[in-house]
């Protein structure tokens, strides 16, 4: 289970980017193409976003690894202990 | 169909006076100026004017922005979409929509700098990254096409598309496009007209330091009223004073407006674009010249039978002076008594906007019988003009003449009449 405060964080900056309503669920298991209905630009939005919002460098070659919400914020968050460490 | 007559079935702006053209007109010839200080949005440490006409209310990230195109925060498309809506809607066209083929209806929305304050919104996010990304709509929302864009991805149509970049003249090149569209039989109705925004420091600053906009001028009048810092033709003028905005004016074939039930407001009687071939930035007073003969003769009217000349006047000292010789030399004796007035004193200057803008009035005019005033004027002997000052006027209008021209030596010039079914 993700960090509740980060997953909260990185929804809400998935749906401030794909505007998406508040009814609109997400979950961690919520896929960011399929389930949400981001499009390939608003992918590279919310990617972009996160980076700013969180600090993190978003590694070209880990993007198709990225496909749920839960992915996205467990990335963060391994990404943020990396760079702690 | 080469003769058929060319006819105005939409007219829309949306300018720092208002919001839609209702709002705008009203306040126009009232004699009231849209323009202020706004050094909130223009701040002093950066840029060298924050008397500016900004549009208040719409656009992105305000509560009337419109959802459909929320990714785009480029400000030109977001006006220039507003007034294609409102233009579309009073033209009735959803009504229609049946009968109307999407790809007989052209799109030729403009705009002379495109999304300049999302480049410079997105280039200071960029600044401060950890890697070389932008953001993914900064090119799209960059490009100048993208007004027209999303005029025909909103509206649904299909026809063709064109965005003129012709500086300060963008607004009449597209209208004059257009017309050539529906003229050469490629579309039935064209959505026209020129969109812009284009607020960063290095364009508010890089025309002051060319001296075409005005900037601080301690003792200035516009120092306690900044209403009164764009005196077009005045003796004081001291350069334009810079605004954002659009204007869209929906053209039909004749033909169509009759078999789809569209009501004319006006007619496009001419219209001429040329070169000045002279310099990056000058008027040439002899293309100037030719530029309104060549539209009056378009029209196929004589220069007395124009009724009023709506100016480009700028504000500044160059331009206000070549047109003024511009206007003498076109209708000579006439001129004294030709009304003459430019609305940039209250509406600022839209840059590639303005001449849509000015045609959106100028329609406007036609259809009240009224002409707009040149506010803030104070007589300059050398301009000796009757310069409609600071009330407007109820005059029998049947056909009138807009100019503008841009940086570039490209110049426009627009014959609209009075529609009679005659």
């Amino acid at each position: 289970m993700p960090d509740p405060q980060l997953f909260d964080a990185v929804c809400g900056l998935i749906r401030s980017v794909v505007k998406l309503d508040a009814e609109v669920p997400m979950t961690p298991d919520s896929t960011l193409v399929d389930d949400l209905g981001v499009d390939s630009l608003d992918l590279v939005s919310v990617f972009l976003e996160v980076q700013d919002a969180f600090g993190v460098v978003i590694d070209e070659e880990d993007l198709t690894g990225i496909v749920s919400v839960g992915d996205l914020v467990a990335y963060v968050a391994e990404r943020r202990a990396s760079q702690a460490a | 169909m080469a003769s058929d007559r060319i006819v105005v079935v939409g007219h829309a702006a949306v300018t720092c006076l208002g919001t839609d053209l209702d709002r705008t007109w009203q306040r126009l010839v009232a004699g009231e100026s849209g323009l202020a200080r706004h050094p909130e949005r223009l701040d002093p440490g950066q840029y060298l004017q924050d008397i500016a006409g900004l549009v208040e209310g719409v656009g992105p990230g305000t509560d009337r922005e419109d959802p459909t195109i929320a990714r785009l925060g480029s400000r030109f498309v977001h006006f220039g979409l507003l007034a294609a809506r409102q233009a579309w809607a009073e033209a009735g066209l959803d009504r229609v929509r049946d009968e109307l083929p999407s790809d007989r209806v052209a799109v030729v929305v403009g705009s002379g700098l495109g999304g300049m304050d999302l480049y410079h919104a997105e280039s200071r996010r960029a600044a401060g990254r950890k890697t070389l990304a932008t953001g993914p709509y900064l090119v799209p929302g960059l490009i100048a096409n993208q007004a027209a864009g999303q005029v025909a991805q909103q509206l649904g149509l299909h026809g063709p598309s064109l965005s003129p970049a012709n500086a300060c003249a963008t607004g009449g090149h597209a209208i004059a496009h257009a017309a050539l569209l529906l003229r050469a039989g490629e579309a039935d109705l064209a959505v026209c007209g020129a969109s812009e925004s284009a607020f960063t420091p290095e364009i508010v600053n890089g025309f002051v330091t060319m001296k075409a906009l005005m900037g601080r001028k301690p003792g200035d009048r516009a120092e306690t009223d900044p209403g009164q810092a764009s005196r077009p033709f005045s003796a004081d003028r001291a350069g334009f004073l810079m605004a954002e905005g659009a204007g869209i004016l929906i053209l039909a074939t004749e033909t169509a407006a009759r078999r789809l039930g569209l009501r004319p407001i006006a007619g496009l009687l001419g219209w001429a674009t040329n070169s000045d071939g002279f310099h990056v930035a000058q008027p040439n007073p002899d293309r100037v010249r030719r530029c309104l003969e060549l539209a009056i003769a378009h029209a196929g009217l004589h220069p007395e039978q124009i009724d009023y000349y709506n100016a480009h006047g700028t504000s500044t000292t160059v331009n206000d002076r070549v047109e003024t010789e511009a206007v003498k030399a076109v209708f000579g004796e006439k001129a004294k008594d030709l009304p003459v007035s430019s609305i940039k004193g209250a509406v600022g200057h839209a840059l590639g906007a303005a001449p849509a803008i000015e045609a959106a009035v100028c329609v406007r005019a036609l259809r009240e019988q009224v002409i707009p005033p040149t506010i803030n004027h104070r007589p300059d002997p050398a301009l000796d003009l009757d310069f409609v000052p600071g009330q407007a006027r109820s005059a029998r209008l049947d056909r009138v003449l807009s100019a503008s021209f841009g940086f570039g030596g490209t110049n426009n010039a627009l014959v609209f009449g009075r529609w009679t079914d005659a």
